[in-house]
């Protein structure tokens, strides 16, 4: 059956129908493989905790972060001189 | 800052604002070991809970974040009524308020999908991961990919912890 559209329309079309599917496949491979790579112990641990354990263990942690935000900065206004 | 779900959860909760936790702390709460610096909720559009979510907010000082100082900026419920998506700085900490996520999943479209917690004396809906995961990745946003894959393997992990 003859298409009444132009033939290079729906070249274009396939082609970006092509890469839009081929791009979400890429992003799924590209999840797949990160999931190798993390580290479970640290999740079973936390799948151990209650609700607001696991709040309050990501409190502690964001805590000691702005610790030694706070170091960091002290120690580079003592090398400045400031 | 260091934003304390402990301080920001409670007082939406006895002003009856209806939220739902969603983004990073959700994933907290699902057992991630990310670190996540603020809070995300979707919250509902209705006429009441806008009001009430205006007034359980505005003694914390609710500014626009990473806008300039002395804007003419004013949380209140005509503010919320007239945006949607609101990114803020809090004295509770930061706070992200969605009145829509990726694309058009609203309050009401993930109420099913959320489940009750009960933590820090209140008892709130937070998103269930597997909707978790499908908003972030209908986010689509390539620093999203990591946390996606360790939403991915603690849906693994908590389906293998309940057989």
């Amino acid at each position: 059956m003859r298409s009444f559209l132009p033939e290079r329309l729906v070249t274009s079309a396939a082609l970006c129908y092509f890469a839009v599917v081929n791009k979400k496949v890429a992003n799924i491979d590209r999840v797949v493989g990160y999931m190798h790579d993390i580290d479970r112990t640290l999740l079973r641990e936390n799948l151990k905790l209650t609700f607001e354990q696991r709040a309050q263990k990501h409190l502690r942690v964001l805590q000691m972060i702005e610790e030694l935000r706070r170091a960091g900065e002290k120690l580079r206004r003592k090398s400045d001189g400031r | 800052m260091a934003v304390d779900l402990a301080q920001i959860i409670p007082p939406l909760v006895r002003a009856k604002v209806d939220f739902i936790l969603i983004g990073g702390m959700a994933g907290i709460l699902h057992g991630s070991a990310r670190v996540t610096f603020d809070v995300d909720l979707v919250y509902s559009r209705t006429h009441e809970n806008i009001e009430r979510l205006a007034a359980a907010l505005a003694p914390h000082r609710p500014y626009l974040r990473d806008a300039p100082p002395n804007l003419p900026f004013a949380w209140n419920a005509k503010t919320i009524r007239h945006g949607l998506n609101f990114t803020l700085t809090t004295a509770l900490g930061d706070l992200d308020l969605f009145g829509e996520v990726a694309g058009d999943e609203t309050y009401s479209a993930l109420l099913p999908h959320s489940f009750e917690v009960e933590a820090f004396g209140v008892r709130f809906k937070c998103i269930d991961l597997p909707t978790l995961i499908r908003i972030k990745e209908a986010a689509g946003r390539s620093k999203d990919r990591e946390a996606v894959a360790e939403l991915r393997v603690l849906l693994e992990e908590s389906q293998k912890k309940e057989l």
